[in-house]
C-alpha cells in the first residue's frame, strides 16, 4: 500500500505545460489586456470581461426576416464608473425587453422607440456636445468562411479573446485596416443600425426577428467617450441575446477606425447543429461628427 | 521574496512583471485546472482568463496570502463557474451530448509518465469537492483553513474530504504504483 506521502509526491510530480504556442497567444492577450489596462486607469472598476450577465432556457431559432429596432438612451455623464453604471441601466432597460421578447409568448414594445426607426435608421443628438457616430454591420459567418481568421492575421489584425463562454474575441482596427477590411471580407450583412449620440451619452441597438420556433434577438449596447485632442474614442460595448452577454469596455479606436467583435454560439439559429455554433461578427465603426 | 517583488512591479505598471508572473505559475495553475476538470482544453481557457483578468486589475490587487494560492483560487472558482455552465448546458439540451465533449482532452492523455498518468485518472474519478481540496492544497499550497473559507466548511470538514480523497486515490493506484 503506498503512503499517503507518496501519492502527495506523486501529485506534486504531475504537471503540464501548456506549449509554446498557446502560451505565446496568451502572453500577447495578457500583454494586450494590461496595455489598455494601464491607458485607461479612470474605469479600471470595468474588469469582468465576459462575464455572463444572465441566462436563461437555451432556444434555437431559424432563420427569418430581420429587423433592427434603435433605442437611445439620453443620459449625461462625466467619468468611467459614472458611464460603467449608466451602460449597465441602458443594458439592463433594453435586456429586460429583449429577454420578455425572447422567452415571452408575445412580442412587447421596445422601452424607447424613437421616430423612424428601423435597421439603417439614424437619430441625431441635441446640439450640445460632441456627437459621435456608430455604424454597427451585425455580419453572419457562413462555416465555410473559416479562412476568413487566417486572413485577418496575415494582415495584421490579431483577434483578443474577451470571453470563452460565449466564445468572443475583439480587434481594433485603425482607418487603413478598416479599409482593407471592408475591401476584403464579404460576409452576409444581416444588420446595419447605427446611431448617433454626444459623447458620454449610452445607446442601445437591437436586433431581433421571429422564427418558426419563436423571437430571437441581440442587444448592444455602446457608450463612448472621446479624449481632448479628439484623437481617440473609447467606447464600452455591453452585448446580450437573451442568455449570454459579455462586456467590453474601454476599447479604443481612432475616428474612423473599427471595433471588430467575433462571437460565437450568440444569437443562435435552429439550424446551426450543435458542433457548430452559430458564429456572428459584429463591425463597429465609430466617427466624430 | 521574488513573488512580493513581481507584485510591486506588477502593481506600478511592469508588463514584464506581469510576464513573469505567468511564465512562473501558467504550468502548476494550468495542471491545477486540468486536475478539477479533467479537461486540458477547458483548463486551458481558465488559465488564460484567469491571467487577463489579472492583467487588468494592477491597481485594485489586495493580496491576503501568497500569490499563488491567490491564483490558485481564482483558477477553482472559474472552474466551478465552467463545470456549473457544462452542466446547465447538458441539462437543457435534455440529454443530448454536450458540444464540448468532443473537444474534451483528458489529463491523463498529455502525461508521459504512465504512472502519472494513472493518478491524473484516478484523480478524474474523486468527487468534486476532494478534488479540489487536493488540489488547492497540493498544487496551490492552500492550507486547509483557506480551503475551509473558499467551499464554506468546517475545517474538519475539510481536513476529512483530504483524507478521503488521498485514501481513495492510494486504493485505486494500489498496486499499480507500488514499486
Amino acid at each position: 500500500m503506498k503512503p499517503a506521502e507518496q501519492i502527495e509526491q506523486s501529485l506534486r510530480r504531475l504537471h503540464i505545460d501548456a506549449g509554446a504556442e498557446r502560451r505565446e497567444r496568451t502572453l500577447r492577450d495578457l500583454v494586450a489586456a494590461h496595455a489598455q489596462q494601464k491607458r485607461k486607469p479612470q474605469a479600471s472598476s470595468l474588469r469582468n470581461l465576459g462575464r455572463t450577465m444572465m441566462r436563461n432556457k437555451p432556444l434555437r431559432f431559424a432563420a427569418a426576416v430581420v429587423l433592427a429596432v434603435l433605442i437611445v438612451g439620453a443620459f449625461s455623464l462625466d467619468a468611467g464608473s459614472v458611464a460603467r453604471s449608466q451602460t449597465r441601466h441602458v443594458v439592463n432597460t433594453t435586456l429586460a425587453w429583449l429577454k420578455s421578447m425572447i422567452v415571452g409568448s408575445e412580442i412587447g414594445e421596445p422601452p424607447a422607440l424613437p421616430p423612424q426607426a428601423n435597421g439603417t435608421s439614424e437619430q441625431e443628438s441635441a446640439p450640445t456636445g460632441r456627437a459621435v457616430l456608430c455604424e454597427a454591420r451585425f455580419l453572419k459567418v457562413p462555416p465555410d468562411a473559416q479562412d476568413l481568421w487566417q486572413s485577418l492575421r496575415e494582415q495584421g489584425i490579431e483577434l483578443i479573446r474577451v470571453s470563452t463562454d460565449p466564445e468572443v474575441y475583439y480587434a481594433t482596427l485603425d482607418r487603413e485596416q478598416a479599409q482593407a477590411f471592408d475591401a476584403s471580407v464579404t460576409l452576409p450583412c444581416f444588420a446595419a443600425p447605427r446611431v448617433i449620440v454626444r459623447e458620454g451619452e449610452a445607446a442601445s441597438l437591437a436586433v431581433h426577428d421571429r422564427t418558426p420556433q419563436g423571437p430571437r434577438g441581440l442587444a448592444l449596447a455602446w457608450l463612448p467617450t472621446i479624449s481632448s485632442d479628439g484623437k481617440e474614442v473609447v467606447s464600452t460595448l455591453s452585448f446580450h441575446d437573451g442568455r449570454n452577454g459579455f462586456e467590453i469596455p474601454n476599447v479604443s479606436t481612432e475616428p474612423g477606425g473599427i471595433v471588430l467583435i467575433r462571437a460565437r454560439g450568440i444569437f443562435a439559429e435552429a439550424e446551426a447543429d450543435d458542433s457548430s455554433p452559430t458564429e456572428v461578427v459584429v463591425r463597429i465603426q465609430v466617427n466624430i461628427q | 521574496m521574488e513573488d512580493k517583488l513581481l507584485i510591486l512591479r506588477f502593481k506600478r505598471g511592469s508588463t514584464e512583471a506581469l510576464c513573469r508572473i505567468y511564465e512562473k505559475y501558467e504550468g502548476i495553475m494550468l495542471t491545477a485546472a486540468a486536475g478539477l476538470l479533467g479537461d486540458v482544453n477547458a483548463a486551458q481557457d481558465v488559465v488564460h482568463d484567469v491571467f487577463v483578468a489579472f492583467a487588468q486589475l494592477p491597481g485594485r490587487l489586495r493580496l491576503a496570502g501568497s500569490l499563488r494560492s491567490y491564483l490558485a483560487t481564482c483558477v477553482a472558482n472559474l472552474a466551478r463557474d465552467r463545470l456549473r455552465a457544462r452542466r446547465r448546458a447538458a441539462e437543457s439540451l435534455e440529454g443530448a451530448e454536450p458540444e464540448t465533449e468532443s473537444h474534451r482532452l483528458p489529463l491523463a492523455q498529455v502525461i508521459q509518465d504512465e504512472e502519472l498518468g494513472r493518478l491524473a485518472e484516478a484523480l478524474a474519478t474523486l468527487p468534486y469537492e476532494q478534488r479540489e481540496v487536493i488540489v488547492l492544497h497540493v498544487k496551490g499550497d492552500l492550507t486547509f483553513r483557506e480551503i475551509a473559507g473558499i467551499q464554506g466548511a468546517s475545517i474538519n470538514t475539510i481536513q476529512s474530504r483530504y483524507r478521503y480523497g488521498i485514501d481513495r486515490l492510494r486504493s485505486l493506484l494500489n498496486g499499480e504504483v507500488e514499486k
